[in-house]
């Protein structure tokens, strides 16, 4: 077992084969070697990494990505939207915690659930314009009135899809 | 407080309610009144309109007051909406998303590139500073140039251009429709701007995809582009839809000189067919993947003739050709080959194919048509003396008479057989199924295909291999199980027996893991049912 020490000092007891999902995690433990020492994470709150944790231990025992594993041209074009039904369900959370979740991920170091959290992202953003987009992550827009025309007038097709 | 006490005032100020009439009784009649009674009607009539008088006075009083109410009440609202605005724009500021580094919001980026509607990457540039500043400022976002559906002529030049600029110098992909269906507003494609726009990046076009409309001249594909020959990077090469490639048209040749090109893929028209390997000009001996649709049996051979590096096939094979006459080929270079009938007739075309060849370097074969000869690729593989690792077969009928024989023998010649594609019928399982352990001890993975048989059938199928493999009857070193429709069958429909399912979700959960993943990561069914592409099935 692995104790893991949150951001807001709560502490997380799991599998070292779960947690080891977390390249970060699993090079710490290579590095100080067999040990009771907690691990903190100063950058993941209770409740992100108890969702992390979640994820973990559902793909615990799945292959890990290699490292090389997308910086083909070829990997990345096959790369689509799809996500598993067991993901998908994992993954439908309010807004701040997904973006919480990415975050952690990428800390973390754990690619796979990265991508389920980038590609919900995606599919959030695809087929939206860019006010529907602004609205749903309540984004300002930050160009003048001229520059927001220059660029409309550029991207005047927006009807065509 | 105050204006509630203040309109109660006014409840208090108005007259009382009008008091029981002394003529009550006429009230209801239409008889006329007594002198008396008329006077008491006039004083009642007097009296109403002196209290008429009161209340308009009163309602005059309180219309003024709830006109300052009203506008203290949108005042309210509007601050209010102030607040939360404010608090709205002060949640954007601690909002995680702004944490996100760049690199993420760029992965996100090129997956909607990638897998978006094409306007999509376009529309992300128009949300805010930063998100603009990451998309332009990253080439590679702009090097892969899909179809661009439902975009007219103008908006597609447009795109072409600025997606040409943004990617500098990076290798790129284009996909070009020049057909007139499939909710292309403008009926003619400006030729002549799109080939000024490519021409002067024709040079790092890496692949290419293009649609060809009824009018082939009418398209950068015609001989008279001399301009667009140079293309020094062209590695993959789709033409989808080629309209009348035949011996009477002019050949397209504009790729004959394209150094790097090695995989090519045609699709002819409906109602049409490759018929020789001339009426496309290629650089022929240095492909390594060729894959066509609707090609003419004669044409197959002539593919494998011009191309003697050839690793890849994948044909589609039209009706059998009763001019017919060749002898065997031997083609020492081909490791995998994908031969599918076009219609059901197309099979003994498909056989005589394959009874006409020597592949010694065959490795992978799939031959997807119906009433399967066994024998002929027993024949096949005893002649070619190849090691085949991957068969697929799902034409194979285990209702066919001296089926088990015949299957038998040709596994018998396949020792290195670690891949196996076969049917997905009730009959299969029951027939063959048990079978599999002993007849190919050796196989890792297994792909049971759908192929035609009715729900009921397959329910009980799947029904069948889960209990099988629960009883460990199935392969126990098999890595892979491709089942068709395990996804979309609950289980406890399928499987009556309570003290079975636990089990059997647990197993099948397992496999289920494992099969999505290969599923996924090999797309073999859409490759396959695409046909047009060879499938290597492989990761």
């Amino acid at each position: 077992m692995v104790l893991l020490v949150t951001s807001d000092n709560e502490q997380f007891n799991a599998d070292k084969d779960v947690v080891e999902r977390s390249v970060l995690i699993k090079n710490m433990l290579e590095d100080v070697g067999e040990s009771d020492q907690p691990i903190p994470l100063p950058n993941v709150s209770s409740s992100v990494l108890k969702k992390v944790l979640e994820y973990c231990e559902h793909h615990r025992g799945e292959p890990l990505p290699s490292a090389d594993a997308d910086q083909s041209q070829d990997e990345t074009r096959k790369r689509t939207t799809d996500i598993s039904e067991w993901d998908q369900k994992f993954i439908t959370v309010d807004q701040e915690m997904l973006f919480e979740i990415i975050l952690a991920a990428n800390y973390l170091d754990i690619k796979s659930l990265l991508d389920v959290g980038c590609k919900t992202v995606a599919n959030m953003i695809k087929g939206k314009t860019p006010e529907e987009i602004r609205k749903l992550f309540n984004i300002v827009n930050d160009f003048t009135p001229e520059e927001e025309a220059q660029i409309k007038k550029e991207n005047e097709w927006a009807e065509d899809r | 407080m105050q204006t509630s006490q203040s309109f109660s005032m006014y409840m208090l100020k108005a007259p009382p309610p009008p008091e029981i009439s002394p003529i009550a009784a006429l009230l209801a009649t239409n008889d006329p009144p007594e002198p008396h009674g008329e006077a008491i009607a006039h004083q009642i009539i007097a009296t109403s309109t002196a209290r008429i008088s009161e209340c308009d006075e009163l309602i005059k009083q309180l219309c003024a007051e709830t006109g300052q109410f009203n506008e203290v009440l949108a005042s309210l609202r509007s601050r209010r909406a102030e607040h939360k605005n404010h608090a709205k724009l002060h949640r954007s500021v601690i909002s995680t998303l702004r944490r996100l580094p760049s690199g993420i919001l760029l992965e996100i980026f090129f997956l909607i590139a990638l897998d978006g509607f094409p306007s999509d990457i376009w529309m992300v540039t128009e949300v805010c500073r930063r998100w603009r500043a990451i998309a332009l400022a990253t080439p590679a976002l702009w090097s892969v140039f899909p179809l661009q559906r439902y975009a007219s002529a103008t908006t597609i030049l447009s795109r072409l251009s600025r997606s040409f600029r943004r990617s500098h110098t990076l290798l790129f992909q284009l996909t070009i429709d020049f057909r007139e269906s499939g909710g292309y507003p403008d009926i003619k494609f400006p030729v002549c701007p799109l080939q000024t726009v490519v021409l002067p990046h024709l040079r790092r076009i890496t692949h290419l995809t293009v649609c060809t409309p009824q009018k082939p001249q009418t398209t950068f594909l015609s001989p008279s582009s001399p301009s667009l020959v140079k293309w020094d990077s062209l590695r993959s090469l789709r033409l989808n839809q080629v309209f009348k490639v035949s011996p009477r048209t002019s050949p397209i040749t504009v790729f004959q000189h394209s150094p790097l090109l090695q995989d090519v893929e045609v699709t002819t028209c409906e109602k049409t067919r490759l018929s020789h390997v001339n009426e496309l000009v290629l650089p022929w001996s240095q492909l390594c993947r060729f894959s066509a649709k609707r090609v003419a049996l004669v044409c197959a051979f002539s593919v494998l003739q011009a191309a003697p590096m050839l690793e890849e096939l994948a044909v589609e094979l039209t009706l059998p050709d009763p001019d017919f006459n060749i002898g065997r080929f031997t083609h020492q270079s081909l490791s995998r080959l994908h031969v599918r009938g076009w219609f059901a007739e197309s099979a003994e075309a498909a056989q005589d194919f394959l009874s006409h060849l020597i592949l010694p370097s065959l490795s992978k074969l799939s031959v997807d048509i119906s009433d399967l000869d066994h024998g002929i690729i027993s024949d096949f593989v005893k002649r070619s003396l190849c090691k085949l690792t991957f068969l697929d077969i799902p034409g194979s009928h285990p209702l066919e008479t001296d089926y088990l024989p015949a299957f038998r023998q040709l596994l018998s010649l396949l020792p290195d057989l670690t891949d196996l594609g076969l049917p997905f019928s009730l009959e299969f399982v029951q027939t063959t199924l048990p079978l599999l352990p002993s007849l190919v001890p050796q196989l890792h993975h297994l792909y049971l295909i759908d192929n035609g048989s009715t729900a009921t059938e397959d329910r009980t199928a799947v029904c069948d291999v889960g209990l099988a493999m629960s009883k460990g009857l199935v392969h126990p070193q098999l890595e892979t199980l491709i089942l068709p429709c395990i996804d979309s069958l609950p289980l406890h429909s399928m499987v009556q027996d309570s003290a079975e399912i636990t089990r059997y979700e647990d197993i099948v959960n397992q496999w289920y893991k494992k099969l999505r993943k290969v599923y996924a990561s090999l797309a073999y069914s859409s490759k396959r049912y695409g046909a047009t592409q060879a499938v290597d099935v492989r990761p």
